[in-house]
């Protein structure tokens, strides 16, 4: 046979054996499983909402509750067991780099219109998906998206804040009910 | 082979309406294929405009406003940002890096930006690009200016040039800060994007020519001097808008309500990808209905080729017995009739073509000063190709109903004659 | 029967409605080289003896061998090639196709025929061959290189058809009223070109007419008449 063929199937062998391994079935996950166990914010929402209906709109208490809360929200922590797992996520997408076509970098959230929400979602609560080299056409943007790839918990620059979540997203699709 | 070129002949023959019909059918591609390319470049203009910015922050109007305003220089701020708001939110723990803006002021035609040497640090176009210079440097004196590519390329700048700004959006002469000249030190690398067609100087330097102004007008008994000017404090009062960078990205929806809430002053904090997405869906209606008034046109064109075709078919029964008496099939005279409108749509496709990028020559740099976008005038788009073979296609398509009725009149009529 | 006959028609019928006859052949024979003079009053059904001569419609009964060939039982595309590769034909009048040249027009057997193809290759090419014939049939070489055919004279034009019709040497001449859009004092010397090219070319000529004045001049008469399916049936 000829010698050329022979190499050429063995490399092709050897490359794709590896990339056959390393396709591992992607976890389906919920929102909740990004929530480490027995962290619960409810709690403290809960709270502001009691204190916060008997002061008046202006009370500078009203303020600092809210603060306490959103601080909390700001900072949630991240389930580090997560990370560098093949996952498979959905939500709602919030365009961060695009071209009107297609989007290369989102911000994935459990809840439609979270940019106009009050609170925010907690940040662990919102993913931010990069597409890579594939772009994800986008129809509309308050589609519901199944997104899978390996998750990622990236230290803010910060380090007075907790770290957040990322997807490398190998495939993004519209999520059929 | 040899049908074709009975075809071509057909149509010279009938000179006069085969050109109408090829003009026709051109002009359908013209618009076609011109609509598409403005459409797409457009949209890759407008997308490749600003990238890894997480907020932009302006007075309290609306969001695609400010979106435009602050970033594509289209239309006008009614209210400012005070400066203490700015500092204040670009204290934030979670903010990275901020880039104010200052706008208001023009140079013959060219938008004036006041802003800090973060701007060129941190500005990012076509998701990773960033500012470069192509020569001089980025502004260091009060009175330094630093001009976007086209500006210099069209004005014929250089640096070491002193230029006068003009107080508001139009400059007509009067009205300018001609005491104050500023000094080009430096000259930026085309973009692409509104950076080309801006004269940027330090926010100082903005508040530096205005310090004798007076709503709208020099008072000439204030006035101050160039060189008095630099000793008062410059530091702005207030300022047009300013861009955000996060230390990670999920941080957005905190800091963006963070800045809506902000009880000192009404302000608004947007995610340029979003309200850039809601400008695309708005316009994408608008640009569907453009495409189906395209596509309507070009049927109009076909519709006039199957009807040159249909009415000249009675005329051409006695040739037809002819050619069915030396020989000819049926189905040579079906192909006779469909080479002919092949001939003529491909023809008009060619022609269309041409039309087409004679009109982009000749009007690019209309556009340009314009609208600010530059269309790039290369081979078609794969999308582009696949509009012209749908008219080739369509155009063979009607062909086939004079074709076939020939066919049945070459059939019934076999060597008759129908004089 | 001779082996010589180039068209045979057995108990032929023909009529373009289903149920009505409009010719009734019961014997013809017509050896090759023959001049034939096809005589009859319009609207007898001449044009539509030569319609099913050269194999454009299908007798309904009856056998009709041209050449050897049965071509009441070819299918239509194997009779358009068949009539391509041995039939030369020319009409009254509105011979040429007005938008090719009058060597184009005179060579456009040749891109249906292959057999009219080879015939002319052999004599050095279809332009050559045209000329030649054009010659002739005496038409100027003004005339021959004219670009537009429409600008010939009525004779000039059926000359052309006539250089058409022979060009390639099919074996049978079709000629359907051709002089009666010409002077009476042209007619006679159409004719003459045209039989002394028939004959140089070996070819059957079958000439249709109602100008009886010409008779004369051929061979044989065909009267319609005694072809028509209304005659009264001949005694048994």
């Amino acid at each position: 046979m000829n010698p050329l063929l022979v190499l050429v199937l063995v490399a092709a062998t050897w490359l794709g054996a590896p990339a056959a391994l390393a396709q591992e079935r992607p976890e389906v996950i919920d929102w909740k499983h990004l929530v480490p166990a027995g962290y619960d914010p409810s709690e403290l929402v809960r709270k502001y909402q009691k204190e916060v209906s008997s002061l008046p709109d202006n009370d500078p208490r009203a303020a600092r509750m809210a603060e306490r809360l959103r601080q909390a929200w700001e900072n949630a922590p991240v389930v580090q067991s997560l990370s560098n797992k093949v996952v498979k996520l959905s939500g709602f997408l919030v365009t961060l780099e695009g071209d009107g076509k297609a989007v290369s970098e989102f911000l994935l959230v459990p809840y439609f219109g979270a940019c106009i929400h009050v609170p925010p979602p907690p940040s662990n609560q919102v993913v931010l998906v990069r597409t890579g080299t594939r772009p994800f056409k986008v129809n509309q943007m308050f589609d519901m998206v199944s997104v899978t790839g390996t998750l990622r918990t990236e230290r803010a620059r910060n380090d007075l804040a907790s770290a957040s979540y990322l997807i490398e997203a190998t495939q993004v699709e519209v999520h059929k009910p | 082979m040899a049908i074709l070129a009975l075809a071509a002949k057909s149509l010279l023959n009938r000179r006069v309406t085969a050109l109408l019909v090829i003009l026709s059918i051109a002009l359908s591609v013209v618009l076609l294929l011109g609509v598409e390319r403005l459409r797409t470049q457009a949209r890759a203009a407008f997308a490749n405009t600003i990238s890894e910015t997480d907020l932009i922050v302006g007075a309290r109007t609306g969001a695609t406003a400010l979106l435009l305003h602050s970033v594509f220089r289209i239309g006008y701020a009614t209210n400012n940002v005070s400066w203490t708001s700015y500092q204040e939110i670009a204290r934030h723990p979670r903010v990275r890096w901020t880039i104010p803006l200052s706008l208001g002021d023009s140079h013959r035609g060219f938008a004036v930006l006041g802003t800090s040497p973060d701007y060129f640090r941190h500005y990012r176009y076509a998701r990773t690009r960033g500012l470069e210079l192509e020569t001089g440097a980025i502004f260091d004196d009060v009175y330094d200016a630093v001009l976007g590519a086209d500006v210099a390329r069209e004005l014929g700048y250089r640096a070491g040039q002193e230029i006068v700004v003009a107080h508001g959006a139009v400059d007509a002469g009067v009205s300018r800060h001609d005491d104050k000249p500023f000094r080009v030190v430096g000259i930026l690398r085309k973009t692409g994007t509104p950076v080309d067609r801006t004269v940027h100087v330090t926010l100082a330097g903005l508040e530096a020519i205005h310090v004798d102004w007076q709503s709208g007008m020099q008072i000439p008994a204030a006035a101050v001097s160039a060189e008095a000017a630099r000793r008062l404090d410059l530091t702005p009062r207030s300022i047009t808008a300013f861009l955000i960078g996060l230390d990670s990205r999920t941080a957005v929806f905190h800091v963006q309500r963070f800045v809506n809430d902000y009880r000192k002053e009404p302000l608004l904090a947007i995610l340029p990808g979003v309200v850039l997405q809601e400008l695309w869906d708005a316009i994408g209606v608008a640009e569907q209905a453009l495409l189906g008034v395209s596509a309507l046109v070009a049927l109009v064109g076909l519709c006039g080729m199957v009807t040159a075709l249909l009415t000249g078919l009675n005329e051409r029964r006695r040739e037809m017995a002819v050619l069915r008496s030396v020989g000819a099939r049926p189905r040579h005279i079906l192909a006779l009739v469909v080479g002919e409108a092949t001939a003529l749509a491909a023809a008009g496709v060619l022609l269309g073509v041409g039309l087409l990028y004679v009109t982009l020559f000749v009007a690019r740099g209309l556009i340009q000063s314009r609208l600010g976008l530059w269309i790039e005038i290369g081979f078609p788009s794969p999308h582009e190709w696949l509009l012209l073979a749908a008219v080739l296609l369509a155009s063979v398509v009607a062909g086939l109903w004079p074709a076939l009725r020939a066919y049945r009149y070459s059939l019934t009529d076999g060597m008759t004659v129908h004089v | 029967m001779s082996p010589a006959a180039v068209i045979e028609a057995d108990e032929l019928e023909f009529g373009w409605a289903p149920d009505q006859p409009l010719l009734r052949i019961e014997r013809l024979a017509l050896p090759a080289g023959q001049r034939v003079f096809v005589h009859g009053p319009s609207g007898s059904g001449k044009s539509s003896l030569l319609s099913l001569l050269a194999g454009v419609v299908v007798p309904q009964r009856g056998s009709l061998r041209v050449l050897g060939t049965e071509i009441s039982r070819l299918a239509g595309s194997a009779r358009d090639a068949f009539r391509a590769d041995h039939f030369g034909i020319i009409f009254q009048m509105f011979n040429l196709v007005p938008y090719l040249s009058v060597t184009e027009n005179v060579t456009l057997p040749c891109r249906f025929s292959s057999r009219r193809r080879r015939q002319v290759e052999a004599r050095g090419g279809a332009e050559r061959e045209a000329e030649r014939l054009l010659e002739h049939l005496d038409l100027s070489a003004e005339a021959r290189s004219r670009r537009a055919v429409t600008r010939l004279s009525v004779g000039q034009q059926q000359r052309v058809a006539a250089a058409r019709a022979l060009l390639g040497r099919p074996e049978i001449v079709l000629a359907d009223e051709p002089t009666s859009a010409l002077d009476t004092d042209r007619r006679e010397a159409f004719l003459r070109l045209l039989f002394r090219e028939c004959e140089a070319e070996g070819a059957t000529l079958l000439f249709v007419s109602h100008d009886k004045s010409l008779e004369g001049l051929f061979d044989r008469t065909l009267a319609l008449a005694d072809l028509a399916a209304s005659r009264p049936a001949a005694p048994a």
